[in-house]
């Protein structure tokens, strides 16, 4: 009876592991039968190139194996097909949710509060927890479920406090520091352990180290910025400077370089890029002229202590009176001419 | 062949980081570069990169979702330059392009990679959670713009 | 070759009786053995097995061991005592319906009640 090559075993290996078939140890048992088929079939002849194909075509399609996972997953829990459709739904109505409320925010339509809070409510109350319940029933792994946790955990926080801050809610200060401090110090260290073990890495150590430091950076900075602490623009722009001109192209030279056509995942993270540097700078534009309105304001009279809203309040009364004067010049002109 | 793509791809992530870096210390051209970022990006990197990208994945039915990225790429950051720019328009464009990733590429996207057999789940939430991440940054951006 | 809907419930005593008699086995020699023994008659797919055989361990009837083949994990699965009580009990089980099943197909063609 031939054996197969470990090189041979590699191939049929990587393809069940590329369709994310993590669960239990069904990847070994698919893996040991895909490789006891083909080898009866070379045992009858063939190439392993033939073989294996007609193993693959006898299958049907790649999708079977994680249909083989799904029902697996099912029927060893019932309520795993459940989670997972409350999971698929939940996440989706709740990106849209918010996405929408932000359009609703900026036009100053109503219920745009009660959508962005019902949007994150729905993405951290039912998307969140299904998410992780599916998860850790997919893969049972105590490694993976901390980087799970860390996600969610970060991510339940980031929008908390973006709800908090645009709702003028309290407490919004302290949920942004503490989903800063979950991000950068639970997060990134989880995913980068994560990038750096998984079998799929195509590029050295070094990048991806590079790489979560400049986003690690940027994250601070833009964090300090969020909470009006200096040296932020400093951080931002290394940070930024890092990840864009040293570890992006690099990554990319360094896998992409043999590739025939151009790869989907490459024209996400250059889209994505600019999805997000781009509101990114809208923001700080406006922060940055907002500060220097209350300069002004300050500068024009330093004995009354002022805060932003009054100001703004103030500088509205200011030129209401100034239109009174104006009014009542031109009344008196008028008086006069009679 | 495909580098000259790749290339294009990288000099459009330099531009734009460039123009947000100079916007935010101040310093004069930032609104030329991000211009010529966000125009680089829409004709001169993503047609080919699209086109390259579609022949490689090989299934005529994805032509729609490609497409619609185009589309929705052009109507996003057509509206974000004219914000920038503060030209006409920006205010039109921008209740457009707000919603559109959502009502029209999602659901394409959603049906396109639905009926893909060998479809990574996991790209499905990269997509989703950019969306959300730039629904999000767009909802800060209206704390200041109120 | 027989249909998948009339295996699909005769399959989990199909298996817990081979691994009583035969002894640990992986996937692959289930199939094959069941195989061999039919005389090429039933042939369990990928799609139909693993995920009974993932049932039954995590049911605790069935047992997993790991041992290195050939450059890959071959996981063996055997019964546990639990599963070696189950087995006399299925098997009744479906000699029962297998005798019910027999009554109704040699039933011969009858004189109408009048």
């Amino acid at each position: 009876m031939p054996e197969l090559t470990p090189r041979e075993v590699d191939i049929i290996s990587n393809a069940v592991r590329a369709q994310g078939i993590i669960y239990s140890h069904l990847p070994d048992d698919l893996i040991d039968h895909l490789c006891c088929d083909v080898e009866s079939l070379m045992h009858e002849g063939s190439t392993f190139t033939d073989a294996f194909a007609a193993v693959r075509r006898k299958m049907g399609s790649y999708r079977r194996l994680r249909e083989i996972q799904e029902e697996t997953l099912f029927a060893v829990d019932t309520k795993y097909r459940k989670m997972k459709t409350t999971m698929k739904i939940s996440g989706i109505a709740g990106t849209i949710l918010f996405g929408l409320a932000s359009l609703f925010k900026i036009m100053h339509w109503p219920l745009a509060g009660v959508m962005m809070v019902l949007g994150a409510m729905t993405l951290t109350l039912a998307f969140m927890p299904s998410a992780l319940m599916v998860l850790w029933k997919e893969t049972r792994s105590k490694k993976r479920l901390f980087l799970f946790i860390s996600t969610f955990l970060a991510a339940l926080l980031t929008i908390g406090g973006i709800l908090f801050k645009v709702q003028h809610w309290p407490g919004a200060g302290v949920i942004i520091t503490l989903s800063g401090v979950v991000t950068i110090f639970l997060l990134m260290p989880a995913i980068l352990h994560s990038a750096l073990v998984s079998q799929e890495r195509r590029a050295a150590p070094v990048v991806y180290i590079i790489g979560a430091i400049a986003i690690v950076l940027s994250f601070t900075g833009f964090f300090f910025k969020l909470m009006h602490w200096p040296l932020a623009g400093m951080l931002i722009v290394t940070g930024l400077l890092v990840l864009f001109l040293i570890a992006f192209p690099w990554y990319v030279i360094t896998t992409m370089k043999n590739d025939t056509h151009v790869r989907p995942e490459f024209i996400f993270m250059v889209v994505g890029s600019l999805a997000v540097l781009l509101p990114l700078s809208l923001m700080n534009l406006n922060l940055q002229e907002y500060d220097k309105k209350i300069m002004n304001e300050m500068t024009e009279d330093l004995s009354v202590q002022r805060n932003p809203e009054t100001t703004l309040q103030l500088s509205g009364a200011f030129e209401a009176v100034s239109e009174e004067k104006i009014d009542s010049k031109e009344g008196e002109k008028e008086v006069i001419t009679k | 062949m495909k580098t000259k793509t790749y290339i294009t791809g990288l000099i459009t992530t330099t531009l734009v980081f460039l123009g947000a870096t100079f916007k935010v210390m101040h310093w004069p051209g930032a609104g030329k570069l991000l211009t010529t970022g966000i125009i680089f990006l829409l004709f001169i990197f993503l047609p080919p990169a699209l086109i390259s990208g579609y022949k490689g994945e090989g299934r005529k039915e994805s032509l729609s979702l490609y497409i619609v990225t185009y589309i929705t790429c052009l109507v996003t950051f057509a509206s974000m330059l004219f914000k920038i720019m503060h030209w006409p328009g920006a205010g039109i464009l921008l209740i457009i392009a707000i919603p559109f990733p959502f009502v029209v590429f999602l659901p394409v996207y959603l049906y396109i990679t639905g009926k893909n057999e060998s479809h990574n789940i996991y790209n499905t939430v990269a997509v989703l959670f950019l969306l959300v991440v730039f629904s999000s940054l767009t909802a800060l951006l209206t704390l200041n713009a109120s | 070759m027989i249909s998948s809907e009339l295996l699909k419930g005769s399959l989990r005593t199909i298996v817990l009786k081979l691994l009583k008699e035969e002894g640990p086995m992986h996937g692959y020699a289930i199939t094959r053995r069941v195989e061999e023994l039919t005389e090429g008659k039933i042939k369990l797919t990928y799609g139909a097995l693993y995920p009974l055989l993932h049932k039954l361990e995590s049911e605790k009837v069935l047992v997993t061991t790991s041992e290195n083949y050939n450059n890959r994990i071959r996981i063996s699965y055997s019964l546990t005592p639990e599963g070696h009580s189950l087995v006399a009990e299925k098997i009744k089980e479906l000699r029962e319906f297998i005798d019910s099943l027999h009554q109704i197909i040699d039933l011969k063609p009858g004189i109408s009640h009048a």
